[in-house]
């Protein structure tokens, strides 16, 4: 269980995260998505107390990380790939970790085998690959049979098989009721992992909801409409209470009328139908709604920059 | 939930850091360069003296025991890189994330670090004295040359190491500081040998003082009778020692306030 209450960083000026509040619970995988520099690593440095809170607590089961006695049995976290010696041996870089807390040699060779590292556990960190390195970190963060995991952008770097084995290892160590908590910039890959997401943006909270309520709370409700009589049909529908726009080729985008109602209003006006089409809004969609002002750098239309 | 009962003591904090030191081509690298210096400038400078026309009365100015100590010199700028190494080293890389994840009291990776390092430097320093002292022996015995046993060779041959750790440590505390090996072993370096030689050319008492209290001299009072020493002059062997001291514990006790404060 992690317990984030009004937590807040600033760097000089800057505010990275902007008194945030959220509680993730155990038993269940909770991703955390915002776009690059949304303040998604920032956090999860405060929670493990790598980085000072400016105010704000953020309290993993029941107290500050640092307050806990043997702390890697409490929280397990990836944080960055390269948080790792380059000259040193995976193994080595487990045994020195697990030296602090007295876990024995054989625990080391068990999460080496459960990363699949085994048989690269005495080359030297420094020539692995950036998905090799992920899962270095991986087994850095399961050391210590953690009660809570945090895992800061799991998939990077790793091939398709390698995203397909975090996300089952992440449901497992859910299904075992630990405390589950990854982060990424793509919520099509939280999507498939989480069941429950915290969306960030500019530093604060966008939503705090299960996944299937994030889609369904940001979907627009835009209905398609394709029609011969638009001239006819568009102004009808504004006085019926839509917002219609009219891109001059039969189309309309219909916004605060559903398609029942739109059915309705283009009967009363025999108006003829060629398309009647409620767009669906997906997961991804919901995510770039949400975020859409929250984006810290944004590109330029590629048009538009060859223009000048 | 149950889980395997892991628990976190200093022990295993300092177990740790030795596994880190240990599993680092690097530090061996330093620890063969330390002993290697150490004993060749014995054996070379034994092999010198003995070469002189009369080595009796060069040992005046240059004694057996100044001789088989001569490689603290170069000696102090390799354990100065030791000293840095431990912590900028993890900076450099990003594994001091890592260590203060697993140790988010943070004070006791850096005195586990004070532990591993001093040992470490101290039974270097002994080993390369003591392969340095045999090797001389046969060489100096020939020439009718012997070390005397006296306070000075004492305090020499003990000196030697206790100065190598303290310099190794002061430079793990400004290393701690400045989170950087380049600015570290600079900043090192100036205070050890760049700054004392400067200021020396300075006629000023004040100036003076100050370089009497520079880790070079005051090693140099402590040690007596070494190429660093300068009998007769600047600070007594006490007060050269606890100048020492206090040069290898400042910058650590600074840099364990202001450790537990930064973003690592």
């Amino acid at each position: 269980m992690i317990v984030v209450q009004g937590l807040t960083k600033r760097y000089g000026p800057r505010t990275a995260v902007d008194g945030i509040s959220f509680t993730v619970r155990p038993g269940q995988v909770t991703g955390f998505v915002g776009p690059n520099g949304a303040g998604k690593s920032t956090t999860m440095r405060m929670i493990m107390g790598l980085d000072r809170p400016t105010s704000g607590t953020a309290k993993v089961n029941g107290r500050a990380y640092a307050q806990h006695t043997s702390p890697l049995t409490q929280v397990g976290a990836l944080l960055e790939a390269k948080a790792i010696h380059p000259g040193r041996t995976a193994r080595d870089h487990l045994r020195a970790l697990a030296a602090t807390h007295h876990v024995p040699a054989r625990r080391v060779d068990e999460v080496l085998e459960m990363t699949g590292l085994t048989s690269v556990a005495r080359k030297r960190a420094g020539r692995f690959s950036l998905g090799m390195g992920q899962r270095l970190g991986i087994a850095t963060a399961l050391l210590g049979d953690p009660r809570t995991v945090i895992l800061d952008e799991p998939v990077n770097g790793l091939d398709p098989e390698g995203v397909l084995w975090v996300r089952n290892l992440a449901r497992h160590l859910a299904g075992e009721g630990r405390t589950v908590f990854l982060s990424s910039h793509l919520m099509s890959e939280v999507a498939l992992t989480a069941d429950h997401v915290v969306v960030i943006g500019a530093g604060r909270i966008l939503a705090d909801a299960p996944v299937a309520d994030v889609v369904a709370g940001a979907s627009r409700g835009l209905v398609e409409v394709r029609t011969p009589d638009a001239v006819r049909l568009a102004p009808a529908l504004v006085a019926a209470g839509a917002q219609v726009s009219d891109d001059g080729t039969g189309l309309l985008a219909v916004t605060g009328l559903d398609a029942p109602a739109i059915g309705a209003v283009a009967a009363r006006e025999r108006a003829v139908l060629h398309a009647l089409t409620p767009q669906v809004s997906t997961l991804e969609e919901a995510y770039l709604a949400l975020t859409a002002d929250a984006v810290e750098y944004r590109t330029t239309p590629v048009l538009e920059g060859a223009a000048r | 939930m149950t889980s395997p009962y892991y628990w976190q003591t200093f022990g295993g904090v300092l177990r740790s850091e030795w596994v880190k030191l240990r599993t680092l081509r690097s530090t061996w690298w330093v620890v063969g360069s330390t002993v290697l210096v150490i004993a060749g400038m014995a054996l070379a400078s034994s092999l010198s003296l003995v070469n002189d026309p009369d080595p009796v009365a060069a040992a005046d100015y240059f004694s057996p025991t100044m001789a088989v100590t001569s490689g603290v010199g170069f000696a102090q700028l390799v354990v100065i890189v030791l000293g840095a190494l431990a912590i900028t080293g993890e900076y450099a890389t990003g594994m001091i994330r890592s260590s203060f994840a697993a140790t988010p009291a943070r004070t006791p990776v850096l005195v586990a670090k004070v532990v591993v390092v001093g040992a470490l430097v101290l039974t270097t320093t002994a080993l390369g004295l003591a392969i340095g002292w045999a090797a001389s022996w046969p060489v100096l015995d020939g020439a009718g040359l012997r070390l005397e046993a006296v306070g000075s060779t004492w305090q020499a041959m003990l000196g030697v190491p206790v100065y190598l750790v303290l310099v190794a440590l002061t430079s793990l505390g400004v290393g701690a500081l400045l989170r950087h090996t380049a600015g570290a072993i600079f900043a090192m370096v100036a205070v050890v040998l760049v700054l004392p030689s400067v200021l020396s050319l300075v006629d000023s008492a004040w100036v003076g003082a100050i370089v009497d209290h520079m880790p070079v001299s005051a090693g140099g009072a402590f040690m007596a009778e070494t190429v660093l020493s300068t009998p007769g002059a600047g600070p007594s062997a006490w007060a050269g020692f606890v100048t020492m001291v206090v040069w290898a514990v400042v910058p650590l006790v600074a840099a364990g306030v202001v450790l537990r404060r930064r973003d690592a």
